[in-house]
């Protein structure tokens, strides 16, 4: 009986020993950026490239149906957005800005997550009830958006290609 | 005075991204170890001689090493390349081809003239 708590204490020591390791290890952090990253930067294309089809389509339903796909892409982009963005703070050690490279990636992907975050509560608030000039300027701050992630993308590859 | 849906959009949305930039930067200090910051005089003390070949690479330095060596190369993720005493052949070797699993190569990146001056520049360490 009086070995249980021993043994719990233990487990838990040992516990939160890996996890402590888990936290510290930078490979395991840049694996957990560079697969978390694809989903944002994916996503967002789709919802950019739906809502032009959205914009300029003839038919009124198929119209319809473009904007709703890629109003849901752009909420996913957005949920999946702040995954990418902890790990990327974790594999820089809490860096925010940097040098070089490192640097290059922060001042596009700062930006860009500000936007992907406003831009979605846009969408959320706004839903069908925007007006064409509305939806305008929203696809090209959102289009802005994209390549400001991948322009970071670009600078967060050049980091890591060829390891 | 009544704001219409899309202007009550627009405030929150902005709201919202500068929030969630905030979070992030708030989750960076958490994160950022408190010690072993650099001081801007360290960082400084690297700085070759303007117009030489390891001014040269400093400056290729900082953009392709710093993130991983720090920017004063005392080491960060990468290690601290003060005192380093391979041979310019063997540093050379290693700019281009990397350590596989832990230093990319930079071979096709860089000319030999760059990884010559990023030579020049580990030398010049030594002597800081």
């Amino acid at each position: 009986m009086s070995r249980t708590p021993t043994a719990l204490r233990s487990w838990m020591q040992n516990s939160a020993e890996l996890h402590l390791r888990l936290l510290m290890n930078q490979v395991f952090w840049a694996r957990m950026h560079g697969g978390a990253t694809h989903f944002p930067i994916a996503l967002l294309l789709v919802s950019v490239l739906f809502d032009l089809a959205g914009f300029w389509w003839r038919d009124e339903l198929r119209r319809y149906e473009f904007r709703a796909f890629a109003f849901y892409s752009l909420l996913i982009a957005a949920a999946a957005s702040p995954a990418a963005v902890i790990s990327g703070i974790a594999l820089s050690k809490g860096v925010l800005l940097g040098t070089g490279m490192l640097a290059l990636h922060h001042y596009f992907i700062w930006p860009a997550f500000g936007l992907l975050i406003g831009l979605a509560v846009w969408r959320l608030v706004t839903r069908e009830n925007a007006s064409r000039q509305a939806r305008g300027c929203y696809l090209a701050l959102a289009s802005v958006t994209l390549v400001a992630m991948m322009t970071a993308g670009y600078w967060g590859g050049e980091m890591l290609i060829g390891r | 005075m009544k704001l219409s849906l899309e202007r009550k959009a627009i405030i929150l949305a902005t709201v919202s991204g500068l929030a969630a930039i905030g979070m992030a930067f708030a989750a960076g200090e958490i994160i950022r170890p408190k010690q072993g910051a650099e001081s801007p005089a360290t960082a400084n003390s690297v700085i070759p001689s303007a117009g030489s070949e390891a001014r040269r690479g400093y400056e290729l330095f900082q953009l392709n090493c710093a993130h991983c060596h720090g920017s004063d190369a005392r080491g960060d993720e990468g290690p601290d390349l003060h005192g380093v005493t391979k041979s310019d052949a063997r540093i050379s070797s290693l700019i281009k081809n990397g350590i596989k699993g832990e230093m990319p190569k930079f071979g096709e990146k860089l000319t030999d003239t760059d990884v010559r001056a990023l030579s020049a520049f580990v030398r010049s360490l030594r002597d800081t």
